[in-house]
């Protein structure tokens, strides 16, 4: 099995010294809303001044509500979208600078959407699907790219026979196993996951998350994750950061932001979670460390 | 596959027997008698007689005597031996009719197409790329009017000022007199490009141009491809080829290829009223296509040549919508033709 990223082992090694693999700064993005001819043309700034980095090898989930900015973010990492101003540097290096969307950015940077089923060509079988980012890259030789396709889809636990076939002929999450694979095959050192596992069955949820866990621990991968469900946040971030209508107004260890919320917006996400058991209502999460408060939502 | 086929030739025929029911009392009920059109004028007492034997003779050979079921029955029995009958009052076989006719609305019918299409896929593409831009406002106004312009009227219009007040294009019929082409295929256009005859090619573009312009400026598909171009732009798996690094050029392609089985779907539903449609088109440049003669027929009370000629248009809307199924299962991969469809 061939990681794509060869590093996992070096990053604790020189953490220090090593820039973050994903960095933003002074990130502000914002649309024009209205209808120009009528008068009632505004802009609203869906990113505001926004700043964050991720380490290496870890995974940063971003969390809040529908229309926060979260997946302006995602899309501004991507180079789906152009910032008004400031920067975002992957190891260091502000690839946005020349071209809109170089390929050099596309070979480290890679995303993973909410809906595998709008995400996935449907014209396209997955053997193509995922074979194109190898071949755009030119990241094998021609004879090896079979290969390597058959390596990606074992490395995301689908079957050999997959390749023939077309998206709709798959589940949901083996669908969203196609995307990551498709993802991996460029060899990024980025995955950006909006909201990766949402549009699936809780039950697939955690398969999914296993095996994004599992793909970090092999490759050393950094994650930014979008996510609006704070169990999953705390089940699978090393960091979490709480935006609110494009900010981000709290950031920190999730266990933290859990058991001692300090912005009264975060308090109000992190109540707003339903708890299946009565007796932890008011406290969060499945791993709950309950603080007593008892706040019903 | 094949059995999907054949159940659907199975339907062409229920639809078929259906039409011809319709089309065969319809006509009939119509005011007016071909036997009296064709005995008319005869008010002369000594001829009355022979007026009278002539009309029971030609009553007889023609099919008309008798009680309408058991003409229909007949007219039943003949077409299942591939008789369309004989034309009233030009004496020939309805087939040879409809196979001289049919090329020449075959090629009006490709051309028009063939001006929509050079028209619909810059706009709509142009529309979706700059959406809500000067170009797309322009080009989906251009489509409504077209569309809503009654292209009889449109037809009308381009004759008087591209044949009359700036005469570049000749006012009517197929081709100008006095060229001699050889029949090959029998479609006067193939037929001048296999032989080479490029004075003929010449004369029969120039009397297709203004009547293919009258079907096809109407644009009828760019609004269709703008929209389902302007849905799959923002697919996510369209944002995925760009995240790629895939370059915008090739991101427009595949977003045709995904947004062409709509259009295809739609095209092909038009098919049949594209060919109802080159009736009028075909009556108002006076081009002798099946459209004109059918126009004729009806005029004339030529109930076989009237029944004929619908029948054989039943046959070509059918066997348009059933290729286009198939061509709709080849195009996208989640449509599977089965013969349950």
């Amino acid at each position: 099995m061939t990681a794509p990223i060869p590093e996992a082992a070096d990053v604790a090694a020189d953490d220090t010294t090593r820039p973050p693999a994903l960095e933003l700064r002074h990130l502000t993005k914002s649309f024009k809303v209205g209808s120009e001819s009528f008068g009632r043309a505004s802009r609203v700034k869906a990113v505001d001044d926004v700043s964050l980095q991720i380490e290496s090898g870890t995974t940063l989930g971003l969390v809040g509500e529908s229309g926060s900015g979260k997946s302006t973010i995602a899309r501004l990492v991507c180079r789906l979208l152009t910032p008004d101003s400031g920067q975002v540097l992957v190891d260091g290096v502000d690839v946005a600078e020349g071209r809109r969307r170089s390929k050099a950015y596309a070979r480290k940077v890679q995303i993973v959407f909410q809906d595998p089923t709008a995400s996935l060509n449907p014209r396209w079988k997955v053997r193509r699907t995922i074979a194109e980012g190898i071949r755009a890259h030119k990241l094998r030789p021609r004879d090896e790219i079979d290969a390597r396709v058959r390596e990606l889809v074992d490395l995301v636990g689908l079957p050999e026979n997959s390749l023939d076939r077309y998206p709709h002929e798959f589940s949901g999450g083996q669908r969203q196993r196609i995307a990551i694979a498709r993802a991996l095959a460029v060899e990024p050192e980025v995955l950006v996951l909006d909201e990766p596992v949402s549009a699936l069955d809780v039950s697939i949820q955690a398969q999914i998350l296993v095996l994004l866990q599992n793909l970090q621990d092999l490759t050393g991968l950094t994650y930014l994750l979008i996510a609006h469900d704070l169990a999953v946040v705390q089940r699978f971030c090393d960091r979490v950061a709480v935006m609110r209508t494009g900010e981000i107004v709290e950031s920190g260890d999730p266990s933290i932001i859990h058991s001692n919320p300090q912005h009264p917006y975060t308090k109000a996400l992190v109540e707003a979670h339903p708890v299946p058991d009565p007796h932890r209502r008011g406290a969060w999460g499945i791993k709950s460390s309950t603080n007593g408060q008892g706040s019903v939502a | 596959m094949t059995k999907f086929v054949l159940k659907r030739l199975a339907h062409t025929v229920i639809v078929l027997l259906g039409v011809s029911v319709m089309v065969f009392f319809l006509i009939r009920y119509l005011p007016g008698d071909p036997v009296d059109l064709m005995f008319d004028g005869g008010d002369d007492e000594a001829t009355a007689e022979a007026i009278a034997a002539g009309r029971e003779a030609f009553a007889e050979g023609r099919g008309l005597s008798g009680s309408l079921p058991s003409q229909y029955f007949n007219f039943l029995g003949e077409i299942s031996r591939g008789d369309l009958g004989t034309s009233l009052f030009r004496n020939v076989s309805v087939t040879t009719l409809i196979r001289q006719t049919l090329p020449l609305t075959f090629q009006l019918a490709v051309a028009g197409q063939l001006v929509n299409m050079l028209l619909s896929f810059p706009l709509g593409m142009l529309g979706a790329a700059k959406q809500n831009s000067i170009w797309d406002r322009g080009g989906t106004a251009l489509a409504l009017i077209g569309t809503a312009m009654p292209n009889f009227w449109q037809g009308i219009m381009l004759i008087l000022v591209f044949a009359v007040w700036i005469p570049i294009f000749p006012v009517s019929g197929v081709m100008d007199l006095g060229i001699d082409l050889r029949e090959v295929t029998h479609i006067p256009v193939v037929d001048a490009v296999i032989t080479g005859n490029w004075a003929a090619l010449k004369s029969l573009m120039m009397h297709l141009a203004l009547p293919a312009i009258t079907l096809g400026a109407s644009a009828s598909l760019v609004r269709i491809l703008r929209s389902s171009l302007l849905e799959v732009k923002h697919q996510d798996f369209m944002d995925a080829y760009r995240a790629r690094g895939v370059r915008e050029r090739s991101v427009t392609l595949h977003m045709l290829r995904n947004a062409l089985p709509t259009t295809v779907v739609i095209f092909g539903i038009r098919l049949g009223t594209i060919i109802s449609g080159s009736v009028v088109i075909e009556t108002v440049f006076a081009y002798q296509g099946m459209g004109w003669l059918l126009i004729n027929g009806i005029n004339q009370r030529d109930y076989p040549l009237v029944q004929g000629i619908v029948l054989t248009f039943t046959v070509f809307t059918a066997l348009a919508s059933l290729l286009t199924d198939i061509v709709h299962g080849w195009l996208d991969p989640r449509v599977k033709v089965t013969s349950s469809a």
